[in-house]
């Protein structure tokens, strides 16, 4: 069946054509969802709503764009939903050091270690980190996202990686304080 | 290796092609969730869908004239096939003008009859043709009628002499298609070719079908004798036009394709109409009276009751349909064993408001160990004197109600063939109608009054089962036995009296 077929199936409300659709999409999403929550549980929850949405909104895709791009959005709108009703702690707008440089074995530093510092960022750090660094969009984009300015998100950003920067670095001392031979 | 990254590319790598696969709970959630938002959207739709078809069915009601008039054409339309194939025939043979003057002369019957009888005689070239012409005859069901017989014989005879020269024509094809390209008369000429081929005979029985469908609704707009009269005149016209327009294939091929919608429209029917008869057998499920709480042991016999009426419903999905409807509904029932006998001082039962005589006939429960302990005054309270007077009747209570139901069912249909079995759910709104308390003894029956708390609108709750039969495809037969609770009949208590009614209704429908 194609994807097209598929998309239609959904539209049409077939439950075994959103079953399949979900099979073949489950992974990435999740993945979006696991980036931009606090935790698995709340990934997992967002996760299921944000597929609940998707099939109520899969009428309102025409086609245009990658139906990949479509779902992603969707999902992490849904996701930036969950966390823009929450507030803020009022953030101050400060310049952070522009030393983004980190130095670091290949493999050193495990995925899930990563995907834990990230869950691990304030809501709006988080946020912006990941549709900044990791899903690509631009800074004007992400303000009017998160209903935030463009200077807002850029300081957002800066401090979301100093964050992880100062995690990684304490990660590999901890490695070295373990491993003193390794070095 | 060493090396210094920027943190960005860092995340960026690692993330590239990051997936996980979500735990295994999580599709379940989403999928009860899907069904709930479902179930939450149908009940509005439900609503909505009700609504339309209420609107339909008073619709319905109003044009009913329309929807039986829609059968008459149908008379006409085998007065057309008839002439069509005279056509041919005289065209065919111009020899015999005094044919063509007979049948514009005789009346519609008795053109039909002929023509159904002249095929019978054996000429082998029109066999197709007659079949062709049995259908509408036994679908339209025309009798013939004696006087006519007489005619047909007479006619019969020219119309052999007719066929001997119509076959003697056909001997050629070509020749056919020449004097009968008018189109209706394709019959006669695949006759030749294949007569023994039963699909194309079902095929081109369709086909005339169509045709002379088209016809009869020209002919609808004038009567029967001036259609006559028309045919005659465009005779001349018939055999000029088929010099022109030789195009048989053609309409052949337009004639398919109308019949082929015409199929996908019956596919895609959704609207029935739908008739009912039903016996109504009424119970209760628990003992008690609404008439009054002294008569709550006493027997009830419950009568059965004939009720009737006329609904629509419309096909949501191929399976689940909803519909609703009119219904009369009378239920009746007795309360069997009590006393009656005129006095001064009545005491009226609860559940009655008593009219003209109901106001000096006092009811007293025959069975109760002590029945004037509990009705008012009685032998007990009676001075001796008029003891010896008042004569005590003995008889029963019959309580009449009558009910306009306006049901609203959805029916889910388990087997949908030709032979369907469906499930039927839902409730109706009764409107109450008749409502009348006599007592009876013998067979003098009095009128005490009307039932006092009876409810003008309750309610009850349908479960049914439905068997079906397709008859033709859009008419079937169907009977399904349907139990209905009564909700709220009596606006109080009433004694624990709790009715239902149990019908066996069938009936006809039709899908358009």
């Amino acid at each position: 069946m194609d994807l097209k077929e598929l998309i239609n199936d959904c539209k049409n409300n077939n439950r075994k054509a959103q079953e399949q659709l979900y099979r073949l999409y489950s992974g990435k999403l999740f993945a979006v969802c696991l980036k931009y929550s606090r935790n698995y549980t709340e990934a997992q929850d967002n996760f299921q709503d944000g597929f609940l949405i998707i099939f109520q909104k899969i009428g309102q895709y025409s086609f245009k764009g990658s139906f990949d791009g479509w779902l992603k959005r969707v999902m992490i709108n849904n996701v930036l939903q969950q966390y823009r009703q929450q507030t803020f702690l009022s953030l101050v707008n400060e310049d952070v050091a522009e030393d983004y440089e980190i130095e670091l074995d290949d493999d050193e530093i495990s995925l899930d270690y990563l995907l834990k510092i990230i869950q691990e960022l304030p809501d709006r750090y988080r946020l912006v980190f990941n549709l900044y660094v990791i899903d690509g969009y631009s800074h004007a984009e992400i303000a009017e996202m998160l209903n935030i300015n463009i200077g807002t998100s850029k300081s957002n950003l800066a401090r979301g990686r100093m964050i992880l920067k100062e995690k990684i670095e304490q990660l590999k001392n901890e490695e070295t304080n373990k491993f003193p031979s390794a070095k | 290796m060493r090396e210094r990254k920027n943190i960005d590319r860092l995340f960026q790598e690692k993330f590239k092609d990051f997936e996980v696969n979500p735990p295994e709970s999580a599709w379940g959630n989403i999928e009860a969730n899907l069904n709930k938002d479902k179930n939450k959207r149908v009940i509005p739709l439900w609503w909505k869908l009700t609504g339309i078809a209420a609107v339909f069915f008073i619709g319905i009601l109003m044009t009913q004239t329309n929807f039986k008039d829609k059968n008459v054409p149908t008379n006409q339309v085998t007065i057309e096939e008839t002439k069509t194939s005279k056509d041919s025939e005289t065209k065919s043979n111009p020899k015999l003008p005094k044919l063509n003057t007979v049948i514009s002369k005789g009346n519609d019957q008795q053109a039909i009859v002929v023509n159904n009888n002249a095929p019978k005689n054996g000429s082998t070239a029109t066999v197709k043709e007659a079949t062709a012409l049995k259908n509408y005859h036994t679908q339209n069901a025309i009798k013939e009628s004696p006087t006519l017989q007489s005619l047909v014989s007479k006619t019969a005879a020219e119309r052999n002499t007719s066929r001997a020269n119509l076959l003697q024509t056909d001997t050629s094809n070509t020749l056919v298609d020449k004097t009968n390209a008018n189109g209706w008369i394709e019959n006669s000429q695949t006759v030749v070719t294949a007569p023994a081929d039963e699909t194309n005979k079902s095929k081109e029985n369709t086909i005339v079908l169509d045709r002379s469908k088209e016809i009869s609704l020209e002919s609808l707009k004038g009567s029967p004798k001036a259609i006559a009269e028309t045919e005659s005149k465009t005779n001349p016209k018939d055999s000029t036009k088929t010099n022109e327009t030789p195009k048989n294939p053609l309409e052949e091929l337009l004639a398919a394709k109308k019949e082929d919608k015409k199929k996908q429209e019956g596919k895609q029917s959704k609207w029935q109409i739908i008739s009912n008869v039903s016996p109504i057998f009424m119970g209760a499920l628990a003992n008690g009276s609404a008439i009054d709480s002294t008569l709550a042991g006493n027997s009830k016999t419950f009568n059965t009751n004939v009720g009737f009426g006329l609904g629509v419903s419309y096909a949501v999905s191929p399976k689940l349909t909803i519909r609703t409807g009119l219904n009369k509904v009378n239920m009746n029932y007795n309360t069997n064993d009590v006393f009656y006998y005129a006095s001064m001082e009545t005491r009226t039962l609860s559940g009655l408001s008593p009219s003209g005589l109901g106001h000096t006939i006092q009811i007293e429960n025959a069975t109760g160990p002590n029945p004037s302990a509990s009705l008012g005054p009685s032998e007990n309270d009676l001075l001796s004197f008029e003891q010896n007077i008042v004569h005590k009747n003995k008889g029963y209570i019959n309580q009449e109600i009558g009910y306009l139901e306006m049901p609203v069912e959805m029916t889910y249909a388990v087997v949908a063939k030709k032979f369907g079995l469906k499930i039927i759910g839902g409730f109706s709104t009764l409107f109450l109608q008749d409502n009348s308390i006599a007592v009876v003894s013998g067979n003098r029956t009095t009128v005490l009054g009307e039932a006092n708390n009876l409810n003008n609108i309750h309610f009850s709750t349908n479960i049914g089962l439905g068997l079906k039969y397709d008859i033709l495809k859009s008419f079937e037969f169907h009977i399904e036995p349907t139990f209905k609770y009564q909700i709220n009949t009596f606006s109080n208590d009433a004694g624990n009296f709790r009715p239902y009614l149990f019908g066996v209704y069938s009936g006809f429908s039709y899908k358009f």
